[in-house]
């Protein structure tokens, strides 16, 4: 396993596409600073940094999978592996581990993007709401965001396994991504009475974001902050294992 | 060194190859031969252990499992297209499978790849990008290489080399299941045939056998040949007109010369007839199935 994952993380910062993440996470972090005007939700949301990292993770996450089909490279990667799913969980940590040093990177574009758009106006330690300083709702946004990227991570992983199109997995993700919570929230009120059933449905699971620094988002999402994060661990799990089944009986 | 028995390799329900079995020596180079669709890269494919089949397939008594390629960790492969990321250097792809650099290093100076191995894989041509594969697949010092089309855009010069290094190999005991079209090419190196088609493995065979099989018949030409076609057809004597005479089965060699003698007909030419490698091959698949060890 640990050979796989050293090939993995060698092929992973060889291609050129994980750089260029990070370097859209700085200018779309820029974007956000230019074109939102409240300070604080500025400073808690981390420049956007939650959305913006879960559309470079889908993207990056299905093409690390694709290319081994694109290039024909996946037929030496499984027969050279001694067990089939370490390829593909090696592949999910890598990509894991990659939404870690992305927060942790956007993290750092925050600090240097707030004294150059916001200046002295708003503190860190400013508080926020909920008796919260800002820089402590940030601190739980990235927390969501990381919660929520091993959902991400292992959807987009999934759906390639499944749909063998790269571009179908990218266009699913940014909609999961883009309107998952509208869509959660019309098929929660289309079904008022299952609410607490229906609020298990893997589009609400992007609420974990934001409700953690915003507990008023319970409201919205019909969960807990611990159910949030359950339900994420649990789909996160189901993806892992149904991608896997699907990449395995893949025809290669 | 490979055992293959009663292999039986399933796309979904729908069997690919049926019951196939053979044997490989250790130091063997066999030919996976049959038209296209019969099954061969599904059969390498399978000793890989990447499709789902039932029976048994051993590498060096070692059981390759679906589940676990343990029974792989000396195998070679190069199947359908050279296994190559472009982002890569040549160096760099060999690396992620080498075990030290030295065996990068072996590779790379026996297939004359110095010149180009550290430039990125995207810059590659098609004959740069195949013998990256077989480097690739050379790697480690294999107890068993198995080759798809090897040869496939390849130029003269390195198609010889690549054959000259293969034979090499072979001396020092890695075993080769290599398939291709170029018959011409595999009869060059091969030491055993392994006849598919339609999933079946219709012949397994070493080389000096089949030629064996190529001699088998006679060519002729008397001084009236009509008279002596309708001789032969009275007698039911399976014969085939080739060129200016007439080929039979050497079976019937002295039955044939004593009927002519006995007819006052001469003999102008007697000499073996040779099939062609091709012809008896397609011979062998339009006979069917009936020719197996």
């Amino acid at each position: 396993m640990i050979i796989n994952l050293q090939r993995e993380f060698h092929k992973f910062w060889q291609e050129r596409l994980p750089w260029y993440g990070v370097v859209g996470l700085g200018l779309l972090m820029g974007y956000t600073a230019i074109t939102t005007t409240d300070a604080q939700t500025l400073m808690a949301q981390g420049f956007g940094i939650d959305q913006w990292v879960i559309i470079i993770l889908i993207t990056v996450s299905s093409q690390f999978l694709a290319m081994e089909y694109q290039n024909h490279t996946i037929l030496n990667l499984l027969y050279r592996a001694r067990h089939q799913w370490q390829v593909y969980f090696a592949k999910a940590l890598v990509l894991i581990s990659y939404s870690g040093l992305l927060l942790c990177i956007g993290s750092v574009f925050t600090f240097l993007l707030k004294p150059l758009v916001i200046g002295a106006r708003d503190s860190w330690f400013t508080a926020a709401q909920q008796s919260q300083t800002l820089s402590q709702a940030f601190l739980l946004n990235q927390v969501g965001t990381l919660v929520y990227s091993l959902f991400v991570v292992t959807l987009a992983l999934c759906l390639l396994a499944i749909v063998h199109v790269n571009g179908v997995v990218i266009g699913i993700g940014l909609i999961v991504g883009f309107w998952g919570v509208n869509i959660s929230r019309a098929i929660m009120l289309a079904s008022s009475n299952l609410a607490k059933v229906v609020a298990w449905n893997p589009l609400n699971m992007i609420n974990v974001i934001t409700q953690l620094s915003e507990p008023s988002g319970q409201k919205i999402s019909n969960l807990t902050n611990g159910q949030l994060i359950g339900g994420n661990l649990i789909y996160t799990a189901l993806f892992l294992s149904l991608g896997y089944i699907c990449f395995k009986h893949r025809h290669i | 060194m490979l055992t293959v028995q009663a292999m039986t390799t399933y796309i979904g329900h729908k069997q690919i190859i049926k019951q196939g079995s053979f044997e490989v020596a250790a130091g063997d180079i066999a030919g996976l031969i049959g038209p296209n669709g019969a099954g061969k890269t599904t059969i390498m494919k399978t000793i890989l252990g990447l499709m789902v089949f039932t029976g048994q397939i051993q590498i060096n008594h070692q059981t390759v499992l679906e589940q676990d390629h343990h029974a792989l960790a000396k195998v070679g492969a190069l199947i359908e297209h050279p296994a190559i990321y472009p982002f890569l250097t040549g160096w760099d792809n060999l690396r992620l499978y080498a075990q030290t650099a030295a065996n990068i290093q072996t590779v790379v100076t026996q297939l004359a790849m110095t010149t180009f191995i550290r430039q990125k894989a995207k810059d590659y041509s098609l004959g740069m990008k195949q013998k990256l594969g077989i480097a690739l697949a050379l790697l480690n010092q294999p107890e068993l290489v198995l080759l798809d089309e090897p040869m496939n855009g390849l130029d003269i010069e390195a198609t010889i080399l690549v054959r000259k290094i293969i034979k090499q190999y072979a001396r020092d005991g890695t075993t080769f299941l290599i398939s291709s079209h170029i018959l011409g090419e595999l009869q060059k190196i091969m030491t055993d045939v392994i006849l598919v088609n339609e999933g079946r493995i219709v012949l397994n065979q070493p080389i000096h056998k089949l030629n064996q099989l190529r001699q088998q018949r006679c060519h002729f030409v008397t001084d009236d040949m009509p008279t002596t076609v309708k001789l032969l057809q009275a007698q039911k004597i399976p014969i085939k007109s080739v060129h200016d005479g007439l080929s039979i089965d050497r079976g019937y060699l002295f039955q044939v010369q004593d009927l002519l003698a006995a007819h006052n007909l001469h003999l102008l030419a007697l000499s073996p007839y040779d099939v062609s490698f091709e012809q008896l091959i397609v011979h062998l698949l339009t006979q069917g199935n009936g020719a197996g060890r």
